[in-house]
């Protein structure tokens, strides 16, 4: 507690020094002379009594070194003074302190930048059930040096047939195609919202493990039944479901 | 920068150097930071000399800690000097570590001169 309360005073010592140099000084002095009357009572001449004193009391610059670092917070004083130094020769050099500046500041905006993309696309899992075992299928065609190509309704199937390798396999659709851009009107419920869209079949949903909000999804064997994607996604926009996506987790739960 | 050996020697002296100080005033009344070194070399026959950069540092430490307190007045030959004097909690402080040198004392007196 005591030692706490020497830090405090220090801190406060170096803020507003409470005794100033010359207050110390002038103590330092009469100790000094002090000494040296008691040198010259013990019979040595003026000149002889003062080195007498020098040398039993030390030096008067050293003691005043001790005392100023006792006072304050040494590194606290040498941190403020190196930063005014260098600020003052920041200021000087106005070309280069811009440079650097510049370089700091882009340094950091394409790091944070950085940094936020890695962390959604990489670093953050998708918040669905053993994330890690998530793939995309694509195809290939060496010939055409085309590659991660989606798959045809065809392929797709076949896939599904032959697949030994996936506990699920499932499709999706996501722009471009004859049914949606990717985001659509949701027009139900108290006021229209503009909303992703994605068509997709029965397995995606199974494989991804998502729930919907209300109601429920279509089964695997309205998928198979329908055939193609038009009445999937109309069933899909009349359940509102829970919005697969890592993007933006918040749920669409306007009936 | 600091003096170094001024330091090194106030840390080797510092435990024991703030019970003196603290024991000396306690007994003799507030003094100034002469006083306090005299009575010391005076007690050691000699073998105590404080230079002023381990004694004064050492009284504005224990001033920060609000065990002694600093104020200028006049000595009796009226001289003006700062004055040190014990505060309640210096006291307090005093009779603990008296205490823990005694206690300590014993047993290494004990430690080096016993027969067994």
């Amino acid at each position: 507690m005591r030692v706490f309360r020497e830090w405090i005073q220090r801190l406060q010592g170096t803020l507003l020094p409470g005794r100033r140099d010359a207050d110390l000084e002038q103590e330092i002095r009469l100790h000094m002379e002090m000494a040296a009357d008691d040198a010259r009572r013990r019979g040595l001449d003026p000149a002889d009594a003062q080195r007498a004193a020098r040398i039993e009391a030390g030096g008067a610059s050293q003691a005043m070194d001790a005392l100023r670092d006792q006072r304050g917070l040494p590194w606290l004083d040498d941190l403020a003074r190196d930063v005014s130094h260098g600020l003052r020769t920041l200021r000087r050099t106005p070309v280069f302190t811009a440079v650097a500046l510049l370089t700091l500041a882009l340094g950091i905006g394409a790091n944070t930048a950085i940094f936020s993309i890695v962390n959604g696309v990489i670093l953050r899992p998708l918040k669905y059930p053993k994330p890690e075992q998530l793939m995309y299928l694509t195809t290939e065609f060496p010939a055409l040096g085309l590659t991660r190509n989606a798959l045809s309704v065809q392929e797709y199937l076949e896939f599904r047939q032959i697949n030994q390798s996936f506990a699920a396999v499932g499709a999706y659709r996501a722009t471009g195609g004859a049914y949606t851009t990717g985001e659509v009107n949701l027009a139900a419920g108290d006021r229209p919202l503009r909303v992703r869209a994605i068509s997709v079949d029965a397995h995606v949903l199974n494989t991804l493990g998502v729930q919907p909000a209300q109601g429920r999804f279509f089964t695997e064997e309205e998928t198979d039944r329908a055939g193609g994607l038009a009445r999937q996604r109309s069933r899909f926009s009349r359940t509102s479901c829970r919005k697969p996506s890592w993007e933006d987790n918040h749920s669409v739960d306007k009936p | 920068m600091s003096n170094k050996s001024a330091r090194s020697k106030a840390d080797v002296l510092q435990g024991t150097l703030d019970l003196m100080v603290l024991q000396t005033l306690d007994s003799l009344g507030p003094l100034h930071g002469y006083a306090i070194a005299a009575r010391l070399e005076q007690v050691s026959d000699g073998a105590l000399q404080l230079n002023m950069g381990t004694l004064y540092p050492a009284l504005m430490r224990l001033e920060q800690r609000g065990l002694l307190r600093g104020n200028w007045g006049t000595t009796e030959a009226n001289r003006k000097a700062r004055l040190y004097a014990v505060t309640s909690a210096g006291r307090r402080q005093l009779a603990t570590e008296k205490q823990a040198w005694d206690r300590m004392a014993a047993i290494i007196h004990t430690l080096l001169h016993s027969e067994a």
